[in-house]
């Protein structure tokens, strides 16, 4: 989970002026590059899609009210997201659920999972863990345990509901601690 | 009552207790509980075998996947604060 000092809307950011835009969003980048990974099918994308929401924030700064830097550039970067995909395939998406189907059709379980762990893997049984998710699943282990946002956030970058964040990741873990209960490497002592 | 239906009320009891401590496990793990429920499922993991290797069992999940978390090459972020930098210095692309 992320760390509560950087959401408290009592330790707001300081207001965020033209010139310091960089300082602002310096320390928010490789939480947004992570963020954008799990949402797009490769690298190039990803720091594209990082690239329309800091263009989008810098343009929005003046509605910014300096709290909840987090879960304002998130927001900013779902926006951003379903833009990306009306361009690609005009008039196909609407809502925040066709969003959904839309990145669900583009990114099968499949190659997110092997995407997530490909360039490090501290545990091998992960991946097969990760291979029995729904895309949807998927995702908010995506979002939450593995690019460590809270619920809210999730919910901000998703266009859900931090309810449905938290049912859809309970689910998720769920159904990999039964995946994983008969893994040869994870079962090691008799329970 | 029989003793056998003491017996009965109390198992029924005790697994009650358990389905609703393990419907609250992860939601504890996750930090997300009042003090008060929080306090009561981390005596009830202490206390009962079956639910403390379950939430074990999440611990470890969510440790793993923690570390699954990549390194993050320098050139894209380097890439993007340079973007950041041209947005604050006024040079804004059309």
């Amino acid at each position: 989970m992320a760390d509560e000092s950087q959401i408290n809307p009592t330790n707001p950011t300081p207001p965020v002026t033209v010139g310091s835009f960089d300082a602002f969003v310096g320390p928010h980048l490789p939480m947004l590059l992570r963020v954008a990974s799990s949402l797009c099918r490769n690298s190039h994308d990803a720091e594209d899609l990082v690239q329309d929401t800091l263009l989008r924030a810098f343009r929005g700064l003046g509605g910014f009210d300096g709290t909840y830097p987090r879960a304002w550039l998130l927001t900013i970067m779902r926006n951003a997201n379903i833009n990306r995909h009306r361009r690609q395939r005009p008039g196909l998406l609407h809502d925040a659920a066709d969003l959904e189907g839309e990145a669900d059709r583009r990114n099968p379980p499949a190659s997110s999972a092997e995407d997530v762990v490909a360039a490090h893997t501290p545990a091998p049984w992960i991946a097969d863990a990760l291979q029995c998710l729904s895309p949807r699943h998927l995702r908010v282990v995506q979002l939450v345990d593995i690019a460590g946002l809270t619920y809210d956030e999730a919910a901000a970058t998703l266009g859900i509901p931090a309810g449905t964040v938290m049912s859809r990741l309970h689910r998720a873990r769920s159904r990999m601690r039964a995946h994983l209960a008969h893994h040869p490497d994870v079962r090691s002592e008799p329970r | 009552m029989t003793p056998h239906a003491m017996l009965d009320m109390f198992r029924r009891k005790g697994g009650s207790r358990c389905i609703e401590i393990g419907r609250e496990i992860q939601t504890y793990l996750d930090g997300g509980l009042d003090p008060t429920t929080a306090a009561r499922v981390s005596n009830h993991l202490h206390a009962c075998r079956r639910c403390g290797l379950t939430a074990d069992d999440y611990r470890l999940l969510k440790s793993a996947l923690a570390e699954t978390t990549a390194p993050m090459s320098a050139e894209p972020l380097q890439r993007l604060h340079a973007f950041a930098a041209d947005l604050a210095a006024g040079d804004i692309p059309t």
